[in-house]
């Protein structure tokens, strides 16, 4: 008797066993059937990640072009500097663009320009009025700058070379410590940043802290001078043309190096780098920082 | 012995009720390897890339300005030009990059939105597309517009040329065309959006 029974508790045994088991699996079933809502949820926060991010950008190159459609000059080119109004042109575009966009979404962006922690300087440009490449005939056209934020040169004529030498000591001193680049119409671009194919007019160099890009009739280029070499003290810049040389420039420098910042006329000063307060936020992601228009990046 | 039988008439049943649990789970991790997800996520899939891909459209046309043209060029009504989204006949930039990219694949309505004193106006840039019978996403970029950003005309959206001979602007025709100087003191024209319905 007490033999049977211990078979029969076996048996129950064996059936609680099991009825575990299968509790165990109809959990897993169960649980996978509630799997989309955690998936749903990260699908969203991922889309107002990407949708912030290109929010950001997009913001991010709407500065750059408020900033360099704030200075113009007499030839309708624009400056990279900006004037007193800079500031109430920064605070116009922050109320548009939250007005418009917050009408088909719930989100707020704000932008600020950081006026403590943005740059002065002076930037020096050609006057297509002049006979001369350089009006004044000054071959520096910036000396003592901090740091050259941008340097752009369209050259409309390149039967004369135009060379570009670029140092810390005022007058240049040996020619193997300058940065250094020369544009012909035999070899394109050579020196510390080079571009072969930009032989033919109109030619574009549009520099940011040395690193940018060429263009020239059916040629493009991204260029970088070495950032060992970059990485000067103080920079002059010194332009080097001959009489047929024809097209503009624009040369920016910061203030704040060893000695106050000069530049050939014409020149302005004013904002050369302006640093912007810029916070985006939705219901699910909340975007802050700095921006500086023209950072100088590691290469 | 009477106790014995009852006992496994007890276990009887709950081997039955086990043996059924067993059935019905099987039965339910077999359907569930079979994954229904495709049938009722496939418009999801279908409308995100959709948005992906006229998104990166409308990024392309951002990067090479035609989103500022597509704002600035304008009609004899001093309207956006209706030609500036045709991907066919006389193209702009604009009607380019749609041709080479989504307007083969996809169906959609583009609209132009700007602030007024009296709120957000809009306005049709192509419309032309038959009503969606399917799910739709919405892409949408805004563009800043500049005092001196030029005012384009024609169906070819070329440079408005004025009395002297130069390009005109929008800071010259302010007043005159659908949009207004939305701050004098400053260099910002405008700020608009360039919305996108597509399906």
């Amino acid at each position: 008797m007490v033999s049977t029974r211990d078979d029969d508790r076996g048996q129950l045994l064996l059936v609680a066993a099991i009825v575990v088991a299968a509790a165990v699996l109809g959990g897993v079933v169960l649980l996978n059937t509630v799997h989309s809502s955690p998936d749903l949820s990260s699908q969203t926060d991922a889309q107002s990640v990407i949708n912030t991010d290109r929010t950001v950008d997009q913001i991010e190159n709407d500065l750059r072009g408020l900033f360099m459609a704030n200075a113009v000059d007499e030839n309708g080119i624009r400056l990279p500097y900006a004037n007193s109004r800079f500031e109430a042109a920064v605070d116009a575009y922050n109320n548009e663009y939250t007005r418009l966009i917050s009408t088909n979404q719930s989100a707020v962006a704000t932008v600020e320009l950081n006026a403590s922690e943005s740059i002065d300087g002076a930037v020096a440009y050609a006057n297509q009025s002049s006979a001369e490449f350089v009006d004044d005939g000054n071959e520096f056209v910036v000396t003592d700058a901090d740091e050259l934020p941008r340097l752009r040169i369209r050259l409309d004529d390149v039967s004369d070379d135009l060379r570009v030498r670029i140092n810390d000591s005022d007058p240049l001193g040996t020619p193997a410590d300058d940065i250094e680049f020369e544009v012909s119409d035999s070899g394109g671009i050579t020196g510390d940043i080079q571009c072969s194919g930009a032989d033919d007019a109109p030619i574009e160099i549009d520099l940011v802290h040395g690193a940018g890009e060429v263009t020239g009739d059916g040629a493009y280029c991204t260029v970088a001078v070495e950032e060992s070499d970059w990485d000067l003290d103080e920079y002059n810049v010194k332009f080097e043309y001959g009489t047929a040389t024809n097209g503009t420039y624009a040369v920016s420098g910061e203030d704040g190096g060893p000695a106050l910042i000069d530049c050939a006329d014409p020149c302005e000063t004013g904002l050369v780098n302006p640093v912007f307060d810029l916070t985006y936020q939705n219901p699910n992601v909340v975007f802050s920082s700095t921006f500086t228009l023209y950072e100088r990046d590691d290469r | 012995m009477r106790e014995m039988q009852h006992s496994r008439g007890q276990a009887y049943v709950l081997e039955g009720i086990v043996g059924a649990v067993i059935v019905v789970s099987a039965l339910l991790l077999g359907l569930q390897a079979v994954d229904i997800a495709p049938w009722t996520a496939s418009d999801e899939r279908a409308t995100e890339d959709i948005r992906t891909q006229m998104g990166d459209t409308l990024d392309g046309a951002q990067d090479t300005d035609a989103l500022r043209t597509l704002a600035t060029c304008l009609a004899r009504d001093d309207e956006p030009h209706p030609n500036v989204a045709s991907t066919e006949g006389t193209t702009t930039e604009f009607g380019d990059v749609l041709a080479n990219t989504t307007a083969e694949s996809f169906n959609y309505r583009i609209f132009l939105d700007y602030n007024t004193s009296s709120g957000v106006k809009t306005v049709g840039i192509d419309t032309d597309s038959p009503l969606p019978n399917q799910p739709t996403v919405t892409v949408s970029r805004q563009v800043a517009l500049y005092d001196s950003d030029v005012v384009r005309e024609n169906p070819s959206c070329v440079p408005r040329i004025g009395a002297d001979g130069e390009p005109v602007t929008l800071e010259e025709e302010s007043g005159g065309i659908y949009l207004a100087d939305q701050d004098p003191n400053s260099e910002l024209f405008a700020v608009v959006r360039i919305r996108v319905i597509a399906w």
